[in-house]
C-alpha cells in the first residue's frame, strides 16, 4: 500500500511540475525552488526579526506593552510584525512542500538519507521558533499556549519536572520566563544556519535563492498581507496573570498541536508529535528492503567505463553530489580521445545518489546506470518520439 | 499569448506600478502607512509579474529564444 501510494504521488508530481511548466518557463517552476523558497522566507524572518528585536522588551509588563507600541505607534511597524508572521507561514509551506516533493519523487533515500535527517531538525525547530514568536508576544494567546507547553513539557518521563523548572526559570511564570523564550527564539533560529549547513554539504550547486520574479511576488504578496485590513496584525489582548483564557485564535501553520488540547489531554498531543517524528526520521530507511523491486528508480550506482574515460573532469565538476574524485590514470584508455588521459573518474559509492547526471555530462559515453543504460534511455525516447501523437 | 498581448500586460503593469507609487506618498502624506504598506506590496507584485512577462517575451533569462 505505502509503495503504491508512494507511486501514485510520483506520477502527480511530475504531473504537476509538467501542467505548471506550461504557465512558467521551465527554470522558473517554482516547484523546483521549494528549498531556495524556505531559505528566502528564513531571511526574510531574520532581517524583520532583527528590526522587530529593537523594539522588544522581554518581561511580563514590558513585552505586551512593546510590542502594542511597535504595532500603534511606530511607523510601518504593524507591517514589520505582518511580514515577519507571514515569512514564517511562508517558511513553513515551502519547508512542507520542500519535503513532500523530496518524499514523492524518491530523493531522500541512500546516500540522500543526510540532507532528510537535517531537514527534519529543520522542520521540528522551524516550527518550535514559530510556536516561541507567539508566546513572545505575551498576549493571552501567548499566555494560553505557553500553560499548555508547559503541560506538555511536564509528561515528558522522568526529566518532566525539570525541564518545567529550567523553561519558566522557577516554579511559575514570572519575569525569568520570557527572556528564555526570547533566547529559544534567536538562539534557535541562529542555530538553524548550523543545521543548514549540515543540510547543504553534500551538494555542490545547491539552488538556495528562487528567481528574481518569485522573490519580488512573494515579498509583494507578504507585504500586501501585512497590510491588508482583515490580515493585518493586530494588538491582541493582554495576558492576564489571574485569569486562563479560554478561547483565542490559533494559527493553522504552528499552533494546530494546541488546537488537539481541545480534545486530548497535552500528554496525549505531545506524544502523538513525537511518533510523528520518529517516523519522519525512519522514511529513508524504509524502502530499502525493497530494492529489488525498485526498478530503474534504483538504478544502482554509477560506473566509469574505465576503457572510455579521457579524464576530461565534466562528471567530476557536474555531479551535485561530489560523488566523483578523479585520480592519476596509470593506464591508458581503450578509445583514442582517451589515449593520452592523465586523470580518471572514480566514483565513491557511498556518496552515489544514482540521479544519472554524470551520464548527461560525459560526452564519451564513459559512464552508466547499470540498471538504466544509456541506450535503453535513447531508445525510448526514439520510440516515444515516433509514436503518432494521440491528443 | 502572443508578443503584443505580453507587451501591453507590461506597460499596463508599469502604469500601475505607478500609480502604486502614488500611493505610497499619498500614504506617507496622510500618515497612513497601512495604506503606504500594501501599496508597496503590490509593486512589489508588479514588478515580480514584469518580470517574468520579460522572461516569457525571451528578454532575459538564459534561453532567450523560448519565449519567441
Amino acid at each position: 500500500m505505502y509503495r503504491w501510494a508512494l507511486s501514485w504521488l510520483l506520477r502527480q508530481t511530475v504531473k504537476l511540475d509538467v501542467y505548471i511548466n506550461r504557465v512558467y518557463p521551465a527554470d522558473w517552476n517554482p516547484l523546483y525552488y521549494t528549498g531556495g523558497l524556505s531559505h528566502f522566507f528564513l531571511f526574510v524572518l531574520v532581517i524583520s526579526g532583527i528590526l522587530l528585536f529593537f523594539y522588544y522588551v522581554a518581561s511580563l509588563d514590558g513585552a505586551y506593552a512593546s510590542v502594542a507600541y511597535l504595532t500603534d505607534q511606530v511607523p510601518y511597524g504593524a507591517i514589520l510584525r505582518g511580514i515577519h508572521r507571514y515569512a514564517a507561514d511562508g517558511f513553513i509551506i515551502a519547508v512542507l512542500l520542500h519535503l513532500f516533493r523530496n518524499w514523492f519523487t524518491d530523493r531522500y533515500l541512500f546516500a540522500r538519507d543526510g540532507p532528510w535527517i537535517s531537514g527534519m531538525f529543520l522542520l521540528i525547530l522551524g516550527g518550535f521558533i514559530g510556536i516561541n514568536g507567539y508566546q513572545l508576544v505575551w498576549d493571552q494567546r501567548a499566555q494560553a499556549i505557553t500553560l499548555v507547553f508547559v503541560e506538555m513539557l511536564r509528561a515528558v518521563p522522568a526529566a518532566g519536572s525539570a525541564l518545567v523548572r529550567l523553561f519558566l526559570g522557577g516554579a511559575g511564570i514570572s519575569d525569568a520566563l520570557l527572556p528564555r523564550i526570547l533566547f529559544l527564539h534567536v538562539g534557535t533560529a541562529s542555530f538553524l544556519y548550523i543545521l543548514l549547513w549540515w543540510h547543504y554539504v553534500r551538494v555542490r550547486h545547491p539552488k538556495v535563492w528562487p528567481p528574481a520574479t518569485w522573490v519580488l511576488t512573494l515579498l509583494g504578496l507578504i507585504t500586501l498581507l501585512a497590510a491588508l485590513p482583515g490580515t493585518r496584525p493586530t494588538a491582541g489582548v493582554a495576558a492576564q496573570p489571574a485569569a486562563t483564557p479560554t478561547a483565542y485564535p490559533l494559527d493553522v501553520f504552528f499552533l494546530l498541536p494546541f488546537w488537539l488540547v481541545n480534545w486530548l489531554p497535552a500528554a496525549a498531543v505531545a506524544g502523538g508529535l513525537t511518533v510523528l517524528l520518529l517516523l519522519g526520521y525512519v522514511i529513508p530507511y524504509i524502502r530499502r528492503e525493497s530494492v529489488p523491486q525498485m526498478g530503474v528508480r534504483h538504478a544502482g550506482v554509477a560506473q566509469v567505463i574505465d576503457g572510455n574515460c579521457t579524464g576530461c573532469e565534466l562528471c567530476y565538476y557536474d555531479c551535485p553530489y561530489n560523488a566523483i574524485v578523479m585520480v592519476p590514470s596509470l593506464h591508458p584508455g581503450a578509445t583514442k580521445a582517451a589515449a593520452n588521459r592523465k586523470l580518471l573518474a572514480v566514483v565513491m559509492d557511498s556518496r552515489c545518489v544514482e540521479c544519472g547526471i554524470c551520464i548527461g555530462a560525459c560526452p564519451f559515453e564513459a559512464l552508466e546506470l547499470p540498471k538504466f543504460l544509456e541506450a535503453d534511455v535513447l531508445r525510448r525516447i526514439e520510440q516515444a518520439v515516433a509514436q503518432p501523437a494521440t491528443a | 499569448m502572443g508578443r503584443p498581448v505580453l507587451l501591453l500586460a507590461i506597460v499596463a503593469l508599469a502604469g500601475a506600478s505607478l500609480l502604486l507609487a502614488a500611493v505610497i506618498v499619498l500614504g506617507e502624506l496622510r500618515d497612513a502607512y497601512a495604506l503606504g504598506g500594501g501599496a508597496l506590496g503590490g509593486i512589489l507584485i508588479a514588478y515580480g509579474l514584469i518580470v517574468l512577462l520579460l522572461r516569457r517575451l525571451g528578454l532575459i533569462g538564459p534561453r532567450g529564444a523560448e519565449g519567441k
